[in-house]
């Protein structure tokens, strides 16, 4: 059975050992690494993270790809929502690159089964879990979480071991699975409210008001979830009000024809193309059809939300509409 | 539970025309144009409001908008949302999308659109049964060939009456079954209100009776020793379409005739014995149009799709029109008894004269256990297995040998196995990085429709009728999303404890169009999002919305009704048969589910 590699410590030490295995063993595949440690590492060591770089486009290191930072835990569906949209767009952007598995902490959210499958994942992988089954959403979605993986430490490992043993990425391990028989107990995350924190709320608010306003402040609000992320929250919360300012949400700017959905976000899409992103949530546990109204951007359109759906529209040009992936 | 009433109800018809035309009023020539002001209008409008050219009243309060991209009718005190805004665009409603005046006539609008058609939009008053009438009539009159329908199509764009009158169709028995279907509970329902002699009922008998013959025409046309089911067959003079297998009978043999595929899997010239006759009943279909067995072309390499509603069509017809047709009865008692002889036979595999499976017909553990395509398919197929011994047993009369392979089935796990139908679905979707919507064959929708309805009708053992409704229930997320009564009602019927949103039901009925003309529609609109599919496999993009029947494309039952389809100019020629509304209507009506009002 091939054996999965992963770097465990972030270190320059650690991945130099791993490139150096790379480089010395042409059958060695390595996994590890998210978007948080690959973004330090380039600003730490640009030549290491180059060499990093090669090896992840040519599929001989596949990165932990799902959180920007992966040790969360519990964490409020925006913030969830936040970190796999980074992470995925982090990877896209850097190294074009999509993967089909999500890697990541154990999260409580009942949102998190529709949120991996609309970014794209087709199963997960969580830190401590070991058992195999379907997790399910009410929106008629679900993820596989696999919990059968045996790692070893990529630096804990010797030529011997690397010489008498196949190692492949976790990315083609839980694939493989959905070509077996499977036979697995579905579980269903009780459904709750989440909040988001103060500094979480400041950010989607900084966010409607660049657009309700007109400007783009991406950039800056990245930042400031991805300072979140590293429990930065006073950074964060500095940031977005001095965005804000003296704006108000111009509660009339969307307009929805139900109370029992509620706008998440209203942002730009990350591209910096001009497309508004509105990413809307079922509240009462009831399928329904809603209309949705922003005369400033000349769009009017209906939907058909689940119970407890989340779902992302991108307000593209001339108010057309489309709907769009999580990791848009 | 009490029925949904179901009250008469504005419906399209459209009438087109050039503008040279007498019948086209002078004053919409000489109408002026100003562009409304839409700012702030309280609902989402199908065109962009800088498309708006025109506008103008109608009755009641209606207006209509014209834009460069299709005509919106905007009626303020509509009682159902859905009618508040509706709209009209190429190629069904008008000949172009660019609105280039209006004139409102009372309920109805001419419509000039693009360089010289006239579109005259009618809006009449009509009950769900009145129009489920007139599409039969349509469809009677001009889609239905020897009993059979499927589609037709036209030698003048939107023309019906110029029918061709001979189509190529893969699966004839499928279409015809839920055909049969609407027309067989047409005729009990109209029986159980209106009595076996009125003349409505003696109508309806005819026609549950003529599809029913054709279907058994099938299972028939090909002359085989063995229990096997035609595709599909042609007569001389109609051309045949290259694909699939075709064998022409002359005398005793039937020939397999050369097309693409029959070159492919090297058949051509394999010579197959039609010594089995015939019965006079059945051939009277062919024969009263001057044709004889060596006129008969049949289509083979028959799936699982035909056997299946095959054996919906042994159920019901037996049910239904086998008491006061004994020699019927017995047609239909005969052809399932030697088509479940040949599955049993064939190991539980449909075979071809060969001895080899045909490509889509296997219910065997062999099968089954496939990777891919086996592995999803066996939670349904193992449940169609199940029905069709259940159905034999029930229209025979007879247990034996049917009742001891469904003990043995179910000793050796089919009926747990049907369970798995989602679990599957959705692993064998994730494994090649689709959504189920994208990766499901719509067909499936039927085939499990028909299967797990005649499982929960027939089955008395209270441990299996649970495990087929859980199983019933495993499709439901397909079946359901398409807000379709002909899926929703027989689910209704074998598991009464759904929940389904009647309000949707009803405006499927009401907003359906009195004709059946294919012509796609404009599906690419501001007020639609368009949904881009999960990993872009067959089908790459969706509407996000599920748009009323009368804005979206004619389909078959078996198609994807959120599918972002493109336009072209050949569905103008284009004709589907009625059923999807008629299976829908008159299932619902002889339930009980639904009700006209009074």
């Amino acid at each position: 059975m091939s054996k999965i590699a992963v770097l465990n410590e972030f270190s320059i030490e650690a991945v130099r050992d791993a490139l150096q295995k790379l480089d010395d063993f042409k059958k060695l595949i390595v996994n590890g690494l998210t978007a948080f440690e690959l973004n330090e590492l380039e600003k730490i060591d640009p030549v290491l993270f180059d060499a990093v770089a090669k090896q992840i486009k040519k599929e001989r290191w596949y990165p932990s790809v799902g959180l920007w930072v992966s040790d969360d835990k519990d964490m409020s569906a925006q913030k969830l929502m936040r970190s796999v949209l980074y992470s995925v767009t982090y990877f896209k952007d850097k190294f074009d690159k999509e993967y089909r598995v999500f890697q990541g902490g154990k999260i409580y959210n009942d949102a998190f089964a529709q949120i991996i499958y609309n970014a794209n994942f087709d199963a997960c992988v969580l830190d401590s879990e070991k058992e195999t089954y379907w997790l399910d959403n009410e929106a008629f979605t679900r993820t596989l979480v696999y919990g059968g993986l045996e790692k070893v430490d990529i630096n804990d490992i010797d030529d011997e071991f690397i010489k008498a043993n196949d190692f492949e990425s976790v990315e083609d391990e839980v694939m493989a699975v959905f070509q077996n028989e499977l036979d697995l107990k579905s579980v269903k995350q009780p459904v709750y409210s989440d909040k988001a924190t103060e500094a979480e709320a400041l950010l989607e608010k900084a966010d409607r008001i660049c657009v309700q306003e007109g400007r783009n402040e991406n950039e800056d609000i990245q930042n400031c979830w991805i300072s979140l992320f590293l429990g930065e929250d006073d950074v964060a919360k500095e940031v977005a009000e001095r965005i804000i300012g003296d704006s108000v949400i111009d509660e009339a700017f969307i307009r929805l024809n139900t109370d029992e959905v509620e706008v998440i976000s209203v942002k730009y899409a990350e591209e910096d193309n001009g497309d508004v992103i509105f990413r809307l949530r079922e509240t009462a546990g009831k399928e329904k059809a809603i209309t949705v109204m922003c005369d400033a951007l000349d769009a009017g359109f209906r939907a058909e939300i689940l119970p407890y759906e989340i779902q992302t529209f991108r307000i593209i040009k001339d108010g057309f509409v489309e709907e769009t992936p999580i990791g848009e | 539970m009490k029925p949904y009433i179901l009250k008469p109800h504005l419906t399209r018809k459209i009438t087109f025309m050039k503008k040279d035309d007498a019948r086209v009023p002078q004053a919409l020539f000489e109408t002026v144009n100003t562009a409304p002001d839409l700012k702030n209008f309280p609902y989402p409008l199908p065109s962009k409001k800088s498309d708006y050219t025109c506008f103008a009243e109608g009755s009641n309060g209606v207006i209509w908008y014209g834009a460069t991209t299709g005509l919106t009718r905007y009626d303020p005190n509509a009682e159902r949302a859905e009618d508040i805004i509706m709209y009209f665009s190429a190629h069904k409603h008008l000949d172009y999308d660019n609105v280039v005046a209006i004139l409102p006539e009372g309920d109805n609008i001419w419509v000039l659109n693009g360089e010289d058609s006239v579109s005259y939009i009618e809006m009449i008053m009509l009950t769900s049964e009145e129009r489920g009438d007139l599409l039969r009539e349509e469809s009677h009159n001009y889609v239905m060939r020897r009993g059979m329908i499927c589609h037709m199509n036209t030698t003048e764009p939107k023309n019906i009456k110029t029918a061709i009158g001979y189509t190529s169709c893969d699966n004839d028995g499928t279409f015809t079954a839920d055909h049969f279907v609407g027309e067989v509970y047409r005729y009990a329902t109209l029986k159980r209100e209106l009595g076996e002699d009125h003349p409505k009922t003696v109508e309806a008998r005819k026609f549950a009776t003529l599809t029913s013959e054709a279907m058994l025409l099938l299972t028939y046309v090909h002359g085989r020793e063995e229990g096997f089911i035609a595709r599909s067959y042609h007569v001389t003079g109609e051309p045949l379409p290259d694909d699939g297998h075709f064998y022409q009978r002359k005398d005793d043999v039937a020939t397999c005739a050369e097309t693409s595929e029959s070159l492919h899997t090297g058949r051509v010239g394999e010579e197959v014995p039609c010594t089995h006759p015939i019965p006079d009943r059945l051939a009277k279909l062919y024969r009263d149009l001057g044709y004889t067995e060596d006129d008969l072309c049949y289509k083979a390499d028959t799936s699982s799709d035909e056997v299946t509603n095959h054996f919906l069509h042994y159920r019901l017809a037996h049910d239904f029109l086998g008491e006061g047709d004994p020699e019927l009865d017995e047609l239909i008692k005969d052809s399932c008894r030697r088509t479940m002889t040949h599955i049993i036979n064939g190991k539980f595999e449909f075979l071809e004269h060969s001895g080899k499976p045909t490509t889509w017909a296997k219910w065997s553990k062999s099968y089954f256990a496939q990777a891919g395509s086996g592995y999803v398919d066996a939670p349904l197929n193992a449940a169609e297995l199940l029905m069709y011994l259940k159905v034999t047993m029930h229209v025979t009369g007879e247990e034996g040998l049917w009742k001891e392979t469904y003990d043995a089935l179910i000793a050796d796990g089919y009926a747990e196995l049907s369970t798995k139908h989602f679990d599957r679905f959705f692993q064998g979707a994730m494994g090649v990085g689709a959504s189920p919507e994208e990766d499901l064959m719509y067909g499936d929708n039927l085939l499990a429709l028909a299967t797990f309805w005649m499982l929960c009708t027939l089955e008395e053992d209270e441990e299996l009728l649970a495990t087929y409704r859980k199983a019933f229930k495993s499709w439901s997320g397909t079946l359901l999303r398409e807000m379709q009564p002909g899926y929703a009602f027989p689910m209704l019927a074998g598991c009464p404890d759904i929940e389904l949103d009647f309000e949707r039901m009803a405006d499927w009925f009401y907003r359906h169009e009195i004709t059946r003309h294919a012509a796609l529609v404009n599906l690419e609109r501001h007020d639609v999002p368009i949904k881009r599919l999960r990993h872009g496999a067959d089908v790459d993009r969706e509407i996000s919305v599920l748009l009323m029947p009368d804005e979206r494309s004619v389909e078959k039952f078996d198609r994807n009704p959120f599918q972002l389809l493109e336009r072209n100019d050949g569905r103008n020629s284009h004709f589907e048969g009625c059923y999807p509304y008629t299976f829908a209507y008159w299932v619902g009506r002889y339930y009980g589910f639904i009700a006209e009002e009074a």
